[in-house]
């Protein structure tokens, strides 16, 4: 069985700007993405979980696995659609399976 | 007005307020208690969906007509002045960066839905009536203050907002979010169908209405507990304007509703409503349009502070200035 080594992007970002995220991503060429809610944690900007209706206190993962050549275009654009929000950005290697997805 | 005091305070004992109290004693224990986000997201769906629901139907019942346009148009003024007053205050007092500070301001010029909700079931609690378009009012009244805010902000050309308070997405937060769409939706279902429409929704909105507030407040309590924890960083005039910046907001909103000529009990709840601190539109507004603002101060602040003072004493001394004044 072969294997195909991506870069797994991970964003941990402000839920209101989860889908400016996933558009910029999607714009630099992702084929697609995965986005976990209503997450808890703590940084620099305090503590942070949810809270009601509002988005504003909560965090999300947006996940998106793509080619390693396009993933610092994809991170950049990710970062510009951040700006100063609160946010994690990071990518690894991840293997998958059926390289045409991605 | 000391009796109307003796009695309002000891109507705060009521299930939904001690519910607050536990879930704020668990927060400041740290114990494990947590409403699940999900769970408090329903919840509160379901409050503001009841509260238009309900406002909408007394609202067809009644033959208000035209007569509360002079009441709600007071409302959004009072929406867009009240962030200027906090603006002026919190340069006064605190050091606050300019952007934080038009932030909070934002913060204080709009509403807590919450600290409605209680209020008008304190005020039902003493038989005290109020007009049914007072919850119109709540949906009006969350935006004007975020456009404030806004305006205050780029008022020093900071923070590179410039060009960022007209963007659509910033717009459709601020006109179509959640809150406003349930209230706004209920209360017009519930005008449209009236007495009758509510009648067939009562066994599941009107009756168990007190039982989910307390879940409410309670996870409410949960919450404001953590925030005060974590509002250490707050100095002591920020601290100071959380709590005496909902007395000039409710001296303004009582004022406006005698002016308009409201009930007691309606000039009792804008009161409220221009004492209360949002912290569901504003807050995402306000990082969406000012993400250097720091939610470290605005959130504490709204949250920790000012919604316990108002729903623990505020309501309650509101209520009882403004009968003692109307009789």
């Amino acid at each position: 069985m072969q294997l195909f080594t991506k870069k797994k992007i991970e964003v941990v970002v402000e839920s209101i700007y989860a889908p400016r995220v996933a558009e910029a991503a999607k714009k630099a060429g992702a084929k697609g993405y995965t986005i976990l809610p209503n997450l808890q944690g703590s940084g620099i900007h305090g503590d942070r979980r949810g809270s009601g209706l509002s988005g504003a206190f909560e965090n999300v993962m947006v996940i998106c696995v793509v080619d390693a050549a396009i993933a610092p275009a994809v991170m950049a654009a990710i970062q510009e659609a951040i700006g100063d929000a609160i946010g994690v950005l990071y990518a690894s290697d991840v293997d998958v399976l059926r390289d045409e997805h991605f | 007005m000391a009796d109307l005091l003796a009695v309002a305070t000891s109507n705060l004992i009521s299930p939904a307020i001690l519910a607050f109290l536990l879930g704020g004693l668990a927060g400041f224990l740290r114990s494990d208690l947590e409403i699940p986000e999900a769970i408090a997201k329903g919840l509160s769906i379901y409050l503001m969906l009841a509260i238009g629901l309900k406002g909408g139907a007394s609202l067809a019942a009644s033959d208000a007509g035209f007569s509360i346009l002079p009441g709600l148009i007071a409302a959004v003024m009072l929406s867009f002045v009240i962030p200027y007053i906090a603006f002026f205050l919190l340069r006064l007092t605190t050091k606050f960066s300019h952007i934080d500070t038009a932030a909070v301001s934002a913060h204080y010029g709009s509403v807590s839905i919450v600290t409605f909700v209680t209020a008008t079931q304190f005020l039902t609690s003493l038989d005290i009536k109020y007009e049914a378009y007072i919850i119109a009012m709540v949906a009006l009244m969350e935006t004007p203050a975020i456009v404030s805010g806004l305006l205050l902000a780029r008022e020093k050309g900071k923070g590179g907002s410039k060009t960022s308070i007209f963007q659509p997405e910033m717009l459709r937060e601020i006109l179509f979010n959640g809150s406003i769409v349930l209230l706004l939706g209920g209360f017009v279902i519930g005008w449209a169908t009236g007495e009758e429409g509510l009648e067939t929704v009562a066994p599941f909105f009107v009756d168990p209405f007190q039982g989910v507030l307390c879940l409410f407040l309670l996870d409410m309590g949960l919450v404001a507990a953590h925030r005060l924890r974590t509002a250490s960083s707050l100095s002591p005039a920020a601290i100071a304007f959380g709590l005496y910046m909902p007395i000039i907001g409710a001296v303004l909103g009582g004022a406006t509703g005698f002016a308009v000529g409201i009930s007691a009990g309606g000039a009792t709840l804008l009161a409220v409503l221009a004492a209360s601190a949002s912290y569901i539109a504003v807050p995402a507004a306000i990082r969406l349009a000012l993400p250097k603002a720091d939610p470290g101060i605005f959130i504490p602040l709204s949250l920790g502070v000012t919604f316990p003072f108002n729903v623990l004493i505020g309501i309650p001394l509101y209520a009882a200035v403004i009968a003692a004044l109307y009789s």
